[in-house]
């Protein structure tokens, strides 16, 4: 089972942890872990703390883990229920990536939004025809939420 | 209006073009084929009858017309039995064209019979041998000075002021037009009675009278200015307006657009229309003439004003102008050389208006247009929609059913005379059957815009013209589309290879590029045939319906989907009516009825939309049309090319015909979007014919999915079979089960067809591919249930899971599908329970801020709407598992596959009976399709048939993150309460419980390896590799059991996406001989490994 690739990763993240991101199980339980994003400097989230869960599906990792914020963000591709939109944890998953990389993506993701794929459409409109009116919000959602 | 100087001219050119014509023409027969006696012609006519009422419109009553000496001179005519030759040719050339030369006749009739004076004095002074009596050779002269007669000419002959001013009041048109009905009296009575012995000579005499009268009736027709005319009657109004009275009067069922008592001397009745124009066709026979003397008659009649009337073919009481206008036309086409001017006039195809036309000019300029354009759809007809469908809610069924009959019943008889009307013309003569097809291809190239995403309605074709056309081109598909399909090769499959009729340049072909498609166009020409009519009208019919009835079937379907953002709309504004009492309330109340304001336009839309989409003569048509061409497809692709006699082998051969590839991708897509259609809205017209063409069809391709490019379509054939499962009526699965399940074609491909799908839609290439294959596989499950029950469906499953690689990827995707499904469902389950208990506790509930409660019922409505989705899909795709898991056992026990499957059992029966349990405890769980029960049961099932399986045993022993003994214990307790299972069955479930603890011990003592170096460790699961190999193109090494686990969901390699098969991975023989030996090493330090196990036995038997 995947138990030996999981325990694999987090002695992997614990000895060559990526710059921004932090990643571990809950508890004891393996299968259900917990991560903090810090907003990437370059963006308008920068300064705030982002906490995420994933839980490993019983088949990964064949399948995606499945991650979602917990703390409140405003982003294109990322809904109220902290759902993110991105391709790599539904069809363009591979066994090859790893929740550090995944992590990563989210990071870069937070910089670079992708609004012609978006989940909350309303932010994605604003984000293409109004930039500073979003990044005014997307700032001061981190400051009220992620701070 | 017209210069004198010009009129003058025009007049004295035609009048001596005519002079030279004449006599010519009086001495040979006229044309090759000769006018038929009009007695003969009247007995042929069916359709136009004198009005049987007297209308109340009265004639018209400037122009009083009273003819009071004809009865008289008739008389005197017809019981004289043989008079005098002389006698008889002087009568009737008075009373046909009531002249004379003789002064005291004249008054003798009060000058009701005009004296031309002037002639006489001029046949005096030519020396004229017979004194007043008048004779043939003199008819030309008399008619002319007869016609050049000006009632306001001033004249100092007092003599002659009273034959002037006596003059009757008759335009030249309707003059002529008494006179040739003169004739007709006169020749009837020489037939009949005989009154002379010369009959040839009098017959000659009537002929030339008549080419006489009917050549000057044309000429009036092409310049009605030629000759004096009443002077208190417009010139606009005369002419070719006159000939028009009499052909808009021809329709039994309407009110004549302008009629005349039948008594009028001077206007042609219904039975005489068409004797006459055959006249004037019999002498115009030069093709530029005639359309000089008819082509604005004919512009006049269809484009008149009563097709543009706001009420169109919705009029109430019988006032139907537009039928008057049909039946003008019908009459003008059942004249052939008139048939055939239509189609070479400019106007045939909307030309000659000085500017290109429009795709939605076509219909208002084209001569056919207008009476193609109507219809019931409510953009272009609005004000049927309002009369017929206003305020659709508060309408009856049987108020709708009876208007639906009334309008189809119009349409119905529109859409015959249409096709009267074309049929005519295409048979008049291959020039102007060509020239129909060219209508009918313009018709499709100027609305390939029509089948675009965001097209203006404004710019192309309306819904009505396009519809009632297709019933038109249907009509004529009718008959080489007979139930044995012996004319089907007759259409050929390298039509667009020498034919341009349609453009396919922007059209997306079956598979092949535009390179490819133009590369076949140069590699088959010499193979086609020229286009024959039947080809013609196929590929038209399809081309139409694509741009036509196919994307207004869409437009329909799109009404349904803004009616539900409306309700949506509406909901959200509702919300739980809290707003009630408050000061918003009269706001929030104008806000909910604007919604609902709209929601009723669209409702009556969607009604008159219906009366014509859903007509059953037109569905009917159209589903016989669609069958043909689905049959037609699958012939193309017949390595026999006899399909369906007999019917197809199935699959396919690999090799896809360039024929078929080429073709428009619309010919494959509208078969389904049509079959799809009626099946959802319209089930009970397949009941007829068409369902086993629709499952041929559907089998055809879904076995043989690589046929097809678009995975859209391919979807759409799945969908369709769906829908026809779906309970109609007393069909409990729906108007195709019966056919699933009897069809011998069913009975055979259903399963593989379905499985092959199944496997198909993981990987679509479509960005959306994630979510569609929820869709299809939730209409395969749904498909498979409804046929589950037939033994024979069942044992085509065993058939097919001897195919052992297709269907181990077929049942490990179903596997992820519930590991995904179910973990998905469960945990929005407890998101809502989560804010379900939240909100229970009021107080606490209502201590949050507003904006917190706002967010926490909006994230708690969104989960609302995506968990029945996923508990329904996650429920069915179990219930699949229990099936297939009782029938075949054999490929779920397959390394790749009994691990994940024991990790997701055992997953599930935590989330359901485990110490979380609680949290899927929510409100009202039958809104979210949610039943634990059933699922726990179902769950159980799966384990109870899979418990006497070694491997089964050995993976839930084997999975370290869920199972657990007690989880068993309790799901038992559950199962034995409710209950779910048989005491037996609980006896089978605590058996396999032992026997997993059994082995767990024997695996735990298996396991420790102690440290083991890198290099030996599977890269993706960390796990000491038993058979390294190599993957070709990342040249990683990894474990034959973990690359063969991932390509049954992904066919890539993981580290780099190359494509990969299981073929293809390169064995690493050093590598496995290192890892052996590092093996047999370790066990020989712990005894305890050397536990009998399968593969390790193996091992031992290389080492010892």
């Amino acid at each position: 089972m995947a138990l030996k690739r999981i325990n694999k990763e987090l002695i992997d993240l614990g000895r060559d942890p990526p710059s921004s991101c932090s990643a571990g199980p809950v508890g004891d339980n393996m299968f259900s872990w917990q991560a903090t994003i810090m907003g990437p400097t370059d963006s308008p989230y920068s300064g705030g703390v982002f906490f995420l869960t994933i839980t490993f599906p019983t088949d990964y990792p064949f399948k995606p883990p499945k991650v979602s914020f917990r703390t409140k963000i405003y982003h294109p591709n990322i809904n109220a229920n902290g759902s993110i939109c991105l391709d790599i944890l539904r069809d363009q998953w591979s066994p090859a990536l790893t929740i550090s990389k995944v992590l990563l993506s989210i990071c870069s993701m937070l910089t670079d939004p992708n609004p012609d794929d978006p989940l909350v459409h309303d932010i994605a409109h604003l984000y293409k025809t109004d930039r500073t009116r979003y990044e005014a919000t997307a700032r001061e959602w981190t400051r009220k939420y992620a701070t | 209006m017209n210069e004198p100087t010009d009129a003058d001219r025009i007049r004295a050119k035609r009048i001596a073009r005519l002079q030279a014509s004449s006599p010519s023409s009086s001495k040979t027969p006229l044309s090759p084929s000769p006018p038929v006696p009009p007695s003969q012609v009247v007995a042929h006519i069916p359709q136009p009858q004198p009005n049987p009422k007297s209308p109340s419109v009265p004639p018209r009553s400037s122009s009083p017309v009273t003819t009071p000496n004809f009865p008289l001179k008739k008389r005197s005519l017809a019981p004289s039995l043989k008079v005098d030759y002389h006698t008889w040719e002087h009568e009737v050339i008075a009373t046909v064209l009531k002249v004379t030369l003789d002064k005291s006749t004249a008054e003798a009739s009060e000058f009701d019979v005009v004296w031309l004076k002037h002639l006489q004095l001029e046949l005096e002074t030519d020396g004229y041998p017979h004194g007043m009596r008048l004779t043939s050779d003199i008819v030309d002269r008399l008619l002319i000075t007869r016609l050049e007669l000006d009632p306001q000419a001033m004249s100092d002959d007092l003599e002659y002021v009273s034959v002037l001013a006596s003059l009757p009041s008759l335009s030249v048109f309707e003059y002529l037009v008494a006179c040739w009905k003169r004739i007709n009296t006169v020749k009837s009575v020489l037939l009949k009675k005989s009154p002379v012995a010369e009959i040839q000579q009098a017959t000659a005499l009537l002929d030339k009278l008549r080419d006489l009268i009917i050549s000057y009736a044309g000429l009036t027709l092409q310049e009605p200015a030629m000759f004096p005319q009443p002077i208190d009657r417009p010139i606009t109004s005369l002419g070719p307006p006159e000939l028009r009275a009499p052909l808009l009067s021809l329709s039994a069922l309407s009110t004549p657009l302008y009629s005349s008592t039948s008594t009028d001397q001077s206007t042609l009745t219904p039975a005489e229309v068409e004797p006459f124009l055959q006249d004037l066709a019999a002498r115009f026979t030069d093709p530029d003439e005639l359309h000089q003397t008819l082509g604005n008659v004919v512009l006049l009649v269809s484009s008149h004003s009563s097709l543009t009337r706001p009420e169109g073919i919705g009029g109430v009481g019988g006032d139907s102008g537009w039928r008057a206008v049909v039946s003008g036309m019908e009459a003008l086409v059942s004249i052939k050389p008139i048939a055939e001017m239509i189609t070479r006039m400019p106007a045939w195809l909307g030309e000659g208006y000085g500017f290109e036309v429009s795709p939605s000019d076509f219909e208002k300029v084209s001569i056919m247009g207008r009476m193609l354009g109507l219809g019931t759809f409510s953009r272009e007809w609005p004000a049927i929609t309002q009369t017929y469908f206003s305020d659709p809610t508060k309408r009856t069924r049987a108020d709708v059913d009876s208007s639906n009959a009334s309008l189809r019943g119009t349409l119905k008889s529109l859409q015959s005379s249409l096709f009267q009307i074309f049929n005519a013309l295409v048979r008049t003569s291959p020039e102007a059957r060509e020239r129909v097809l060219e209508y009918f291809a313009t018709a499709v190239r100027l609305n390939v815009k029509r089948a675009g995403m965001q097209v203006q309605p404004e710019t192309v074709a309306t819904d009505s013209f396009m519809v009632n056309l297709q019933s038109v081109l249907l009509r004529f598909a009718e008959p080489f589309m007979d139930a044995r399909y012996t004319k089907m090769d007759r259409i050929d499959r390298y039509y667009f290879s020498v034919s341009t009729r349609i453009d396919l340049k922007e059209e997306t072909r079956i598979k092949a590029t535009s390179d490819e498609a133009a590369q076949w166009v140069e590699d088959s020409k010499s193979k086609a045939a020229p286009p024959n009519f039947i080809s013609d009208i196929f590929y038209l019919c399809n081309a139409l319906g694509h741009y036509g009835y196919i994307r207004t079937i869409q437009t329909y379907e799109d009404f349904g989907k803004t009616l539900d953002d409306y309700q949506r709309h509406h909901d959200m504004i509702n919300g739980d009516g809290s707003w009630m009492g408050t000061p918003v309330q009269a706001r929030m109340q104008t806000a909910i009825d604007n919604v609902k304001d709209e929601m009723s336009k669209i409702q009556s839309k969607q009604l008159a939309y219906r009366v014509q989409l859903l007509d059953p003569d037109l569905v009917f048509r159209y589903i016989g049309f669609t069958s043909f061409v689905s049959t037609w497809l699958i012939r193309g692709v017949d390595p026999k090319g006899t399909h369906p006699n007999p019917i197809i082998e199935l699959p396919l051969p690999k090799e896809v015909p360039m024929t078929f590839r080429v073709l428009p991708e619309f010919i494959i897509e509208d078969v389904v979007e049509f079959f799809l259609f009626v099946v959802r809205q319209s089930p009970e017209s397949l009941d007829l014919s068409g369902k086993s063409e629709l499952v041929i069809f559907a089998l055809t391709f879904l076995t043989s999915t690589w046929y097809i490019k678009n995975p859209f379509l391919k979807a759409k054939i799945n969908e369709a079979i769906f829908y026809g499962v779906l309970p109609y009526g007393n069909d409990k699965h729906g108007i195709l089960g019966y056919t699933l399940n009897s069809h011998p074609v069913a009975l055979k491909h259903l399963i593989p067809a379905l499985t092959h799908f199944y496997i198909e839609v993981e990987q679509t290439g479509a960005s959306s591919q994630f979510y569609d294959k929820f869709n299809a596989r939730r209409n395969i499950a749904y498909i498979l249930k409804a046929v589950w029950d037939n033994p024979t469906h069942r044992e085509a499953l065993n058939i097919e899971a001897r195919n052992v690689d297709k269907f181990i990827r077929f049942i490990n995707l179903m596997i992820n599908d519930v590991t995904y499904l179910m973990d998905e469902s469960l945990s929005e389950l407890t998101q809502i329970h989560n804010i379900q208990s939240e909100m229970s506790d009021q107080a606490a509930w209502n201590a949050q801020p507003q904006q917190y409660r706002r967010e926490r019922e909006g994230t708690l409505r969104g989960l609302e709407r995506h968990a029945s989705g996923y508990t329904t899909l996650g429920r069915s795709t179990v219930g699949l598992l229990k099936d297939f898991t009782a029938e075949t056992k054999g490929p779920f026990m397959m390394p790749e596959i009994v691990e994940k499957l024991a990790a997701m059992l055992d997953y599930n029966l935590d989330a359901l009976v485990g110490p979380k349990c609680g949290e899927l405890k929510v409100q009202d769980p039958e809104k979210y399709k949610f039943s634990p029960r059933q699922l726990l049961s179902d769950i159980l099932q799966v384990y109870i048939n899979l418990s006497d399986q070694e491997e089964f045993v050995r993976a839930v022993a084997n999975d370290g993150r869920s199972y657990r003994k007690e989880l068993f214990i309790r799901a038992m307790e559950t199962a034995r309460r409710v209950p779910l299972k048989t005491e037996a069955e609980i006896e089978v479930l605590k058996l396999f419980v032992e026997k997993v603890e059994e082995m767990k011990l024997t695996i735990e003592a298996e396991e420790d390896l102690g440290e083991i170096p890198d290099e030996f460790l599977d890269p993706l699961m960390f796990t000491i590799m038993r058979d390294p190999v190599m993957l070709p193109s990342s040249r990683v090494v990894i474990d034959r059991s973990t690359i063969k686990s991932h390509l049954l969901s992904d066919t890539k390699d993981p580290f780099n996406r190359a494509p990969l098969a299981i073929e293809d991975v390169i064995p690493h023989a050093e590598l496995k001989a290192q890892i052996d030996a590092f093996i047999a090493e370790r066990r020989n330090k712990n005894p305890a490994l050397n536990r009998p196990d399968e593969e390790v036995v193996k091992m031992d038997v290389s080492t010892d």
